[in-house]
């Protein structure tokens, strides 16, 4: 792991070039204008962002000013060092018959690591979100596929779930398909069949800013076709569901995710969630973990 | 049809949404964007509370505030008068401990919004005051549980003062509090889910009333 | 995640709830020398000790289910067995028997007169000796390490054997100062005062370094008379220990 330099002369702990030189959310857009200051942390470093009277946003970690800025999908993205990539396409948040909503941010005090694999996790459905995305007795997940590809990250296919009222369109049950993309070591996204129109998905983007090792905040995008949805409507949905799933991120011990394969148990269900603790440790990724 | 103007994760709001269910009075809610729309501060809202603030309710006569909204759904519905009786004892133990809840949504509710939402406060202070707070309900209710009473102010039946306690309360470890070390409030926390009727929010899980399928032989195994 | 400086603590017992608090369908959430627990009975009347988190995906199980013969944990629903700790249904795999390797982390638990007690390593010593017909206090949560209040005790404890007749205030002359002293680590009692012999025995609970719980209870030499108000009793001794509390929090 190399040490950054700011422009101050002052050096940086260490973090690993894969979250360093990458893009993260640090606000969303409308609040951050509404507010015209905003402060917030990202990998333990102190970020302040201006908005003028225009809307143009000015970024500083730590006093020195961010060369790395651009909003995109509702919200303020920076990187700290050089950007090795792109930030993460999301092809579907061009199309005119969509609602691209955010949900606004939470923050949570566990890692953002944590935050995603909860985001990947088909088994707690019937748990946590009972009587919305799952329903007991209907508690099987039957097997589905993951892979990792080197671009993609974790790909998990095949996801199945009986659920009551899936979505803020639907008000009867059914089986809905799943599809899960680990797009970066903080961000996946969730591809579900619309009920109106099977054949093409909705999809809902989870941008986690690591705040530190231990805390995060989550960043949520719908991005929904139109029929029988109102963008308010998709926000109180996903504020409510990230709303069920916020104790049980904030009770889970240790608050970083462990990446040695036998550290937690796991089972079959549990496919893409160990495929991503792999992907995780492969990659280098330490911060918010603990390394295996 | 009472109307209540709402959000859905407003502490303020699950108080009244959680007495109108147990009263088993159906209603229509109005959801606001608090979050991140801050449609509370609208025009059309401030019409209709010029404090701005949630929950308000629409019974054919308009009234906000939570507690007030506690009283007024109690008195008008509850043919019992168990949830708000009018005796004057009882209406000054309850209004005592609507103070107290008044304290515990500056304080442990401020807290939850500020770790949360990215509400403005003095945090440190807030959970200061909101351990000071649960130090003194556990207190109250671990005698209560000594001389037979279940609830803050009464015996057999929860009250309004309950309600209007119970979701900054139960939430607080939102806002970085840990009731861990106030068994007897953790108690009257299962009691509260367990009342007939009740309904959660997203934060607080539901009491689970169903027995294992493997039945009690399984036990010594 | 236990304390590992206090070696005065390893194999020993301590009390971590009043048994009467440990009530069916709940799960007490409470900490012993840094180690979170959730301690929980069954509907035969059986207490377990556990370490408060899953095995799976490490949530607490203090905030999942006791239905009376396994605890459920809220993220999956996996449910541990009572006493094993032994995995016994994974909702995700219904018709499959969880791998026997699956449990939750047992701690030794013993139940013994008012309170349950655990051991957060192998037991070294037995259990305290505590007089069966001992009344159980409100423990009392202190914001000190366990020194702290055990420098406290030592200065003396106040108390009135006949509680009924006491000024709650502290002024009455029924009030009088008993020595303290040590019987083992984290557990004390006062001299016999009163005309029955009265006694109060301390049990320190560490939740961490820097929090303690003083579990108390009373007793006396000869039979108390008929009448003897219980409540009293146990109000009396709150309103000192709190007392005691708030000198050691250095509270006004």
């Amino acid at each position: 792991m190399e040490s950054r330099l700011l422009d101050r002369g002052m050096t940086q702990p260490a973090i690993e070039a894969v979250l360093w030189d990458d893009w993260h959310v640090v606000g969303e857009y409308d609040s951050v204008v509404r507010a015209r200051r905003w402060s917030t942390l990202l990998l333990g470093v102190s970020v302040l962002l201006e908005a003028d009277a225009a809307g143009g946003i000015v970024a500083y970690a730590d006093a020195a000013r961010i060369a790395s800025v651009e909003t995109r999908y509702g919200f303020v993205w920076v990187c700290l060092g050089t950007p090795a990539r792109d930030i993460v396409e999301l092809a579907e948040c061009a199309d005119a018959d969509r609602w691209v909503a955010s949900a606004g941010s939470v923050r949570v005090a566990v890692s953002g690591l944590r935050a995603v694999e909860n985001f990947l996790d088909l088994s707690h459905l019937a748990f946590v979100h009972a009587g919305y995305l799952g329903e007991e007795p209907h508690t099987e997940i039957t097997q589905y596929t993951v892979e990792c590809t080197a671009e993609d990250g974790v790909l998990a296919t095949g996801c199945r779930v009986y659920q009551p009222k899936a979505s803020a369109a639907v008000c009867d049950g059914y089986d809905v398909d799943y599809i899960y993309a680990v797009l970066r070591p903080y961000i996946v996204v969730l591809y579900k069949a619309n009920p109106v129109e099977m054949h093409r998905k909705d999809m809902i983007a989870l941008f986690v800013q690591p705040v530190s090792e231990e805390s995060c905040i989550a960043h949520v995008l719908s991005c929904y076709l139109k029929h029988g949805v109102e963008p308010a409507a998709l926000r109180r949905f996903q504020q409510f569901i990230f709303g069920q799933d916020r104790p049980i991120l904030e009770n889970q011990l240790p608050k970083r995710l462990p990446l040695a394969p036998r550290a937690e148990v796991a089972v079959r269900a549990d496919a893409s969630s160990a495929a991503y603790r792999r992907w995780l440790s492969e990659r280098g990724v330490r911060y918010g973990a603990i390394p295996a | 049809m009472i109307k209540l103007y709402d959000y859905e994760l407003s502490g303020d709001c699950y108080k009244v949404r959680l007495l109108l269910g147990m009263l088993r009075q159906p209603y229509e809610r109005i959801e606001l964007d608090l979050y991140p729309g801050c449609e509370h501060k609208a025009p059309w809202f401030l019409a209709i509370n010029p404090l701005g603030e949630l929950p308000v309710l629409d019974d054919a006569f308009v009234l906000r505030d939570a507690h007030a909204i506690l009283v007024y759904l109690a008195r008008k519905y509850d043919a019992t008068s168990s949830w708000c009786p009018v005796d004057a004892e009882a209406m000054g133990n309850i209004t005592e401990w609507l103070g107290v809840a008044q304290k515990l949504a500056a304080t442990a509710g401020a807290a939850r919004l500020h770790d949360t939402l990215f509400y403005e406060a003095d945090i440190d202070r807030c959970r200061d005051g909101a351990r000071r707070l649960l130090r003194l309900l556990d207190e109250h209710l671990w005698f209560a549980e000594q001389e037979g009473r279940d609830w803050l102010c009464s015996r057999g039946h929860p009250t309004i003062a309950d309600v209007a306690c119970f979701p900054d309360v139960m939430l607080c470890e939102e806002g970085g509090i840990s009731r861990l070390p106030y068994p007897a409030v953790r108690r009257w926390c299962d009691r509260m889910k367990r009342t007939p009727h009740f309904c959660t929010m997203p934060g607080i899980f539901p009491a689970r009333t169903d027995a294992s399928p493997l039945g009690m032989k399984s036990l010594g195994q | 995640m236990t304390l590992g400086v206090d070696l005065s603590a390893t194999g020993r017992w301590f009390p971590v709830a009043r048994s009467e608090e440990v009530i069916a369908r709940h799960v007490v959430q409470t900490q012993l020398l840094g180690q979170e627990l959730a301690v929980w009975r069954d509907d035969i009347g059986a207490v377990n000790a556990w370490e408060n988190r899953c095995p799976h995906r490490g949530v607490r199980l203090s905030i999942g289910h006791n239905n009376g013969i396994e605890l459920q944990c809220q993220y999956h629903g996996w449910r541990f067995a009572s006493g094993s700790g032994q995995c016994t249904y994974i909702p995700a795999h219904p018709t499959q028997k969880p791998a026997s390797t699956i449990r939750a982390m047992t701690y030794a638990v013993r139940e013994h007169h008012g309170f349950v007690w655990a051991c957060v390593d192998a037991p070294a010593y037995p259990l305290p000796e505590v007089p069966a017909e001992m009344l159980t206090l409100r423990s009392v949560v202190v914001d000190a390490t366990h020194d702290a209040i055990a420098a406290a005790l030592l200065l003396g404890y106040r108390f009135a054997a006949d509680p009924g007749l006491a000024d709650p205030r502290g002024a009455d002359s029924s009030l009088m100062d008993a020595d303290v002293t040590a019987v083992e680590p984290f557990v004390w009692r006062t001299a016999a005062i009163g005309r029955r012999g009265t006694t109060v025995m301390f049990f320190l609970q560490p939740h961490t370094e820097r929090q303690t719980v003083m579990h108390a209870g009373v007793f006396d030499a000869a039979p108390p008379d008929a009448g003897t108000a219980r409540l009293a009793v146990l109000r009396h001794h709150h309103a000192r220990m709190t007392a005691l509390r708030d000198a050691v929090e250095g509270l006004p």
